[in-house]
């Protein structure tokens, strides 16, 4: 009883200011909806939806999201993994490495988005001059952020730079929680390092591993504010995912009605991962 | 063995300093830049600023309202972090101490604010403080801010609180403490780490807003740092130096404060998030 009396002001908190939006978000989605001005819109059933699936910005949205979400999923777990296993052996000036491995993530994602944008700047940029010097590419002029098919791999750069931070934490927790006695038994076994990864540190984050990648699936498909700041959705609607592509029906197009019917499917979409990821959670640990 | 002990340790520093060199790279180049005189329009590149324009550090407080911009970050984050800790730490005390089934489904209940891209709810948002006028107020952005914070720091928190044996809270119950006051008292001292842990995940959240306050601050003297820095951005004649100085500066107040939590951050993200 006293529980609940102290989870209230929270609960009350997250009803009113989640809940309620959420409310009113699937309402407009059914009503015939411009501004959000207009006081008695009319009820148009799932017309907004309907229209959704034969849109080509959505299904557009569908694929660069997609795309997006692969590409932070595979960026930000690798490059945490690697980091992770790099940092779980001592060595010397670790502490120093540790702080500017995390250090990325400490950043704004505005402050993320100004540095590489200024690093992939076409003409002045240092990674093109970089790119250009080694002979990985045969110009120094490589448009990243103009042209489209490129721009998703500069968000990629930027986002995965900003959250992968987040993937080493969890890793290095999970390799910790791996028993010594483990990887004793391996050495005595005589496994390489590769069987030691294979056999022992890999089975024993699959808890971690799993959580991480659900949570990466989240934050990539929340992910907002680096795209926005960065492209905006362009060029040519090359980086619109569905979280941008609800914005801008909303508040470039005046399109109050469609956006809310967007919102509410990526809403279903993330509540139905939620709902996985809590059956998983659930599952690893019983309650007592 | 000993072949095999240098090539270990030959692999294990190239591997550290070649992810360091690509990781840190960025940051250095954003403060290499900022101190370069002039529009930094020079190819190629110079890698090092021979002659450091210290003074591209104070001209930026001029060319935009940057000092009321830092102070209004300072107020969002403070707000968020009072908030988020204020509420979180008692639902967390209830979740830690009261274990069952349909309050830890209420503490998932309230993960949805970290699952949900804020997009969808910039309408009802937009809608709700238009008729509350929390447009164009750093408290709106607190508030919403807020609710993106919570979820995260209930459960960070929580994980704290379970390290605390009941035997302490229930000797301080004994003892005639209240359930708050054994709150106050025992756990919120013995979870120390954890407090500082979610105070500065508030702080940093609520300083790194940008999405909100871009919608809804409307006057320039009301902006925060992260909006002044993205608009600064998009100006046709940008002064690539300037930006650089000015991210610099933005960036330096979470940087600084993750450097000095940093143990007990990592501890309460992972506490949070793995355990339940």
């Amino acid at each position: 009883m006293f529980a609940i009396l102290l989870m209230a002001p929270t609960v009350v908190w997250t009803l009113i200011v989640l809940v309620y939006p959420i409310a009113i978000t699937l309402r407009n989605s059914v009503h015939n909806i411009g501004t959000g001005f207009d006081p008695h819109p009319s009820f148009i059933g799932l017309a907004n939806y309907a229209a959704l699936f034969q849109d080509s910005d959505f299904w557009q949205a569908v694929r660069v999201t997609v795309e997006f979400t692969v590409g932070n999923l595979v960026g930000s777990f690798g490059f945490g993994l690697l980091t992770a296993l790099l940092l779980q052996h001592r060595f010397w000036g670790r502490a120093a490495a540790r702080a500017i491995l995390l250090l990325p993530w400490a950043m704004p994602q505005v402050a993320a988005v100004v540095i590489w944008k200024w690093l992939l700047q076409t003409q002045y940029g240092a990674a093109n001059y970089i790119l250009w010097r080694v002979h990985l590419s045969a110009t120094p002029n490589i448009p990243w952020l103009s042209q489209p098919k490129l721009a998703l791999y500069a968000v990629l750069f930027a986002t995965v730079w900003w959250q992968y931070p987040i993937a080493t934490t969890f890793l290095q927790a999970g390799i910790q929680s791996v028993s010594l006695d483990l990887y004793e038994a391996a050495g005595i076994d005589g496994a390489n390092a590769w069987q030691r990864f294979r056999h022992v540190t890999w089975p024993g984050l699959e808890p971690v591993r799993n959580i991480l990648l659900l949570m990466l699936l989240f934050w990539s498909l929340g992910q907002v504010i680096i795209i926005w700041a960065m492209t905006a959705g362009g060029p040519a609607r090359a980086t619109q995912t569905l979280a941008i592509l609800v914005y801008t029906r909303a508040f470039s197009d005046f399109q109050f009605g469609s956006a809310s019917a967007l919102a509410t499917i990526v809403l279903a979409v993330s509540l139905t991962i939620g709902l996985l990821y809590y059956r998983l959670v659930m599952r690893t640990e019983p309650v007592g | 063995m000993p072949a095999w002990g240098v090539a270990r340790s030959v692999l294990l520093y190239g591997g550290v300093a070649l992810a360091c060199l690509v990781v840190g790279f960025p940051i250095y180049w954003m403060a290499a830049s900022a101190l370069e005189p002039g529009s930094l329009f020079n190819f190629p590149p110079s890698f090092f600023p021979l002659q450091p324009a210290w003074s591209n550090f104070t001209q930026i407080f001029t060319i935009n309202p940057l000092a009321h911009w830092l102070a209004n970050s300072l107020f969002v984050a403070a707000g968020t972090m009072v908030c988020a800790v204020a509420l979180s730490v008692h639902a967390a005390y209830g979740m830690s101490r009261l274990r069952t089934r349909p309050v830890v489904a209420l503490g998932f209940l309230m993960l949805i604010g970290q699952m949900i891209p804020v997009t969808v709810l910039t309408i009802p948002f937009y809608i709700v403080f238009r008729s509350l006028h929390l447009l164009d107020t750093l408290s709106g952005i607190v508030i919403a801010t807020t609710t993106f914070t919570v979820p995260l720091c209930l459960w960070m928190l929580k994980g704290f609180f379970d390290g605390v044996p009941r035997e302490l809270d229930e000797a301080a119950l004994t003892d005639g403490c209240t359930r708050l006051g054994s709150l106050y008292r025992v756990v919120l001292p013995a979870a120390l780490p954890g407090v500082v842990a979610a105070a500065t995940f508030g702080f940093m959240t609520g300083w790194n807003e940008f999405f909100f306050a871009s919608i809804f601050l409307s006057t320039e003297t009301k902006w925060v740092g992260t909006v002044g820095l993205v608009t600064y951005m998009g100006q046709y004649f940008v002064q690539w130096s300037a930006l650089m100085a000015t991210a610099f500066v933005i960036s330096l107040v979470p940087a600084v404060l993750f450097l000095r939590t940093q143990r007990y951050m990592m501890a309460g993200i992972t506490q949070g998030a793995v355990k339940t």
